[in-house]
């Protein structure tokens, strides 16, 4: 096994990927060993190499082969095709969970944004390398998130108060909002203002939801 | 005796006669009516093939704009932050007076990232494309729901099929119009969002638990024209209401399709 932890950088903006480049090169114990500006080539570029890289840094958004697009994505297939002991690292713009997932799910062993620190970048280098992936928060919160179902936004669970229960009853008894003002000498309003809170407190999406939840709370009886 | 005998034979031909003018007439009033509502149909329809081409070429534009900004522009800010954490680690020790220098830089690269993030996300969200609506829509919720002040929830009641470009974006285009809406102006705390698929048609219903809205109002501003351009392009309708305690509006677009693109 090499000291030296050889990296490939696939990225078609040039100031970026010569940027990376100098940040890598300064790092003791790694070496840019390949570099490409797009995805497409990058196979045929790897076939004539004289070092495959043990790393690979890859863009997400890459140009397209004329007509057919090529992407990251499509390029993280190819090399774990190809070379199945590659570590690829995917070096992106795009912050979206959605992306995230997807990537990893794919077979890449990292996923960074062009935006974190440098220390970042080289820890991940380091991690792919000997342990075989780099897997921050940001990325466990992006795969967990898009196991199965997403999970709905989180209900918060309040109390509801003595008046909001009051109300909730009235309104199982079938009491418009004006009457339930005039029975309890309140506005309309104000009535309507504790619905509204009733309903988020309960994770309610209607007034049938209202009823669901004081039967099985036992605010009412059937 | 023998002029009514004449007259009679002579009455009877110019009554058919009558009868037939007249009935050729209508037949023909009825055809030129039919003409020109065929006619006002194609030209509906080419009005609305128009408009949806129109949006269609704005959006084309706003796609390219979006992912250059993101892109070029998000690489080269990300690469300047790196090396200048990169210099900060170095002249920590040695220089560090210029340290709190490079920290207000790298804190104004951070706020640019921000901010072009934010725009080019405004501009077309690059989830749309490769996710679809339910997930982008899912990912702004997430975002607002992060803020506190509102939590917006998303039913796919019935399993959407793959919609076609158009109808996506038309539909995420009206969806945050409404949302803008009511975190802009209905006080609203919930907002509920239903997506199904029934009858040929996708139906959206957006409804809030906010103030409502004066409808006369509603319907003069920009916002609404822009959802109405955005429906009608569509082919669909669209219905407004205020049930008293919150916002309704239901998008019904008929369904095209399978997306292949």
């Amino acid at each position: 096994m090499s000291t030296t932890i050889h990296v490939g950088l696939v990225e078609d903006q040039p100031l970026f990927r010569q940027g990376m480049k100098a940040i890598i090169s300064e790092w003791p114990g790694m070496d840019v060993v390949f570099e490409s500006a797009d995805g497409y080539s990058v196979k045929d570029k790897l076939q004539n190499a004289a070092v495959i890289p043990d790393v690979m840094l890859v863009d997400l958004t890459l140009p397209p082969d004329g007509k057919t697009e090529c992407s990251g994505l499509d390029v993280t297939r190819v090399l774990l095709e190809t070379w199945p002991d590659m570590r690829i690292i995917i070096l992106s713009v795009h912050d979206d969970e959605n992306y995230i997932a997807q990537l990893i799910e794919e077979g890449a062993h990292g996923y960074l944004l062009k935006d974190c620190d440098p220390g970042e970048v080289k820890e991940a280098i380091e991690s792919v390398y000997r342990k075989g992936s780099y897997i921050n928060e940001r990325t466990l919160r992006a795969i967990q998130n898009n196991l199965g179902n997403r999970k709905k936004p989180p209900k918060q669970k309040e109390e509801i108060t003595k008046r909001e229960e009051e109300i909730l009853q009235l309104v199982c008894q079938q009491f418009t909002a004006e009457e339930i003002a005039e029975k309890l000498f309140i506005s309309v309003k104000t009535v309507n203002g504790h619905r509204n809170n009733l309903l988020q407190k309960t994770g309610s999406k209607n007034v049938t939801g209202l009823v669901i939840y004081a039967v099985k709370n036992g605010i009412i009886a059937l | 005796m023998s002029v009514l005998s004449t007259l009679l034979p002579l009455i009877g031909v110019i009554f058919v006669i009558a009868v037939g003018v007249v009935v050729l007439n209508q037949h023909f009033q009825k055809n030129l009516y039919q003409h020109r509502l065929e006619q006002e149909e194609t030209k509906n329809r080419h009005q609305q093939e128009l408009l949806l081409s129109s949006i269609l070429i704005q959006e084309q534009e706003r796609k390219r704009i979006a992912q250059d900004i993101h892109d070029e522009l998000g690489a080269l800010l990300s690469i300047s932050r790196m090396h200048l954490v990169q210099l900060e680690e170095k002249e920590k020790e040695q220089n560090a007076a210029v340290i709190p220098a490079l920290q207000n830089i790298r804190s104004l690269t951070e706020k640019a990232l921000s901010s072009m993030r934010k725009i080019s996300h405004e501009l077309m969200p690059p989830q749309l494309e490769t996710f679809g609506l339910v997930k982008t829509i899912e990912a702004v919720a997430a975002h607002a729901n992060k803020t506190g002040h509102i939590a917006i929830q998303i039913d796919e009641t019935g399993r959407l099929p793959g919609l076609t470009w158009p109808v996506k974006l038309g539909l995420y285009r009206i969806l945050m119009e409404l949302i803008n809406n009511t975190i802009k102006h209905a006080g609203a705390t919930i907002i509920n969002i239903q997506l199904d698929h029934k009858n040929g048609s996708i139906i959206c219903s957006y409804t809030d638990n906010g103030k409502g809205m004066n409808l006369d109002h509603t319907k003069a501003g920009l916002g609404h024209k822009s959802i109405e351009g955005r429906v009608s392009s569509l082919g669909g309708t669209i219905q407004i209401s205020d049930p008293g305690d919150g916002f309704q509006a239901i998008v019904t677009i008929p369904y095209t399709g399978e997306d292949n693109s």
